[in-house]
């Protein structure tokens, strides 16, 4: 139960890592790192490793808490930067087309 | 002679008055007209309409900007706004295109505006319990919104999505639309509890006609705006 949480709580900065990263900022490496150990997991499990989950079992883990939350970070995290590049391409496809239609104002 | 006198002051050069449009027909040249009895400076933003406007037939004497594709109308604000900041505008009226909004309304905002030496006069439909006969769900839908924006953005409106506002320059040079749909009024409100600015609500007579309702929002763009603020809110970049 405590690991539950622990992993849960990982989870839930990791995110607000994301949500509120800057670019440039450290804290960008971070959660870089944070998400390829999590991909390292992925992968893993996804090659039927019995590593993890024997891992899962000594820390008293529930597994298939573990995938759900496991793959709910993954849909967040990519939500978050889908969302992230569809609004810098709506803001820089904004800019374009503002400065092409103030440079072909008239007066009708 | 009084009227006139007070209708002079208003033609003045520095008063701008914005109005976005897309896809607007005969209602949109009505309300051109009557703006241009009180207004000498109107800015008209066709976000990208697909017919071709009659503004070029009625020789109407606007500023006229055409942006290539549909941006949204927050996008089409913000253009309006760039460009009345380069003419030198001082008071900036924001108005929309279905002739919802009454030219008398915005008068007297401004009005309020100079003589209070307020930074933002906002248009309230729920202002002083007026009696607008705006359809209920309507009215459900906008007193959920004002009340999810107010917290959002630590402000206190009555009505955050009426597009009647009056505002000065130091006010427009803040505003940054990023919000290119109809969530935009968040970007322009959040400005009064980020700086301080002074603000004061006017209650605003809004016409219900069918047309104007098949051109508005949809009720169900509701979710759309609640989505808007919410990504807004958790993103920012």
């Amino acid at each position: 139960m405590l690991t539950n949480i622990i992993i849960f709580t990982f989870y839930i900065l990791s995110i607000y890592y994301a949500l509120n990263v800057n670019e440039n900022s450290k804290l960008r490496i971070l959660l870089i790192i944070i998400s390829s150990f999590f991909i390292l997991i992925f992968f893993s499990l996804m090659i039927g490793n019995n590593l993890i989950f024997n891992l899962l079992s000594n820390l008293v883990l529930d597994k298939y808490i573990f995938l759900i939350s496991l793959s709910m970070y993954f849909i967040i995290i990519l939500s978050i930067y889908i969302i992230r590049e569809l609004k810098s391409i709506r803001e820089k496809l904004t800019t374009v087309s503002r400065k092409l239609a103030l440079r072909k104002t008239s007066k009708k | 002679m009084k009227h006139l006198k007070k209708k002079k002051k208003l033609l003045t050069n520095d008063t701008f008055v914005i109005v976005p449009f897309y896809n607007e027909g005969k209602v949109l040249i009505n309300v051109i007209k009557k703006l241009k009895n009180s207004f000498k400076n109107i800015i008209c933003v066709d976000d990208g309409s697909n017919n071709k406007n009659q503004i070029g037939k009625h020789k109407l004497g606007v500023f006229l900007i055409k942006h290539p594709i549909n941006l949204g109308q927050g996008a089409a604000l913000q253009t309006g706004i760039n460009y009345a900041i380069k003419k030198k505008a001082k008071t900036i009226v924001t108005f929309d295109a279905d002739g919802q909004h009454s030219a008398k309304d915005a008068i007297e905002m401004i009005k309020l505006l100079k003589k209070n030496d307020l930074d933002l006069v906002q248009g309230s439909r729920f202002y002083k319990k007026q009696n607008n006969n705006i359809p209920f769900i309507r009215k459900l839908i906008l007193r959920v919104a004002t009340i999810i924006a107010n917290f959002f953005d630590n402000t206190q409106f009555t009505d955050t999505h009426n597009g009647l506002r009056v505002f000065n320059l130091n006010f427009a040079k803040k505003i940054n639309i990023k919000n290119n749909r109809m969530s935009h009024p968040h970007d322009i409100n959040k400005l009064v509890s980020k700086y301080n600015f002074k603000f004061s609500e006017y209650p605003t007579n809004i016409k219900y006609t069918h047309y104007s309702l098949s051109k508005g929002q949809k009720n169900l763009n509701a979710i759309n705006i609640l989505f808007d603020i919410l990504i807004s809110q958790l993103i920012k970049k």
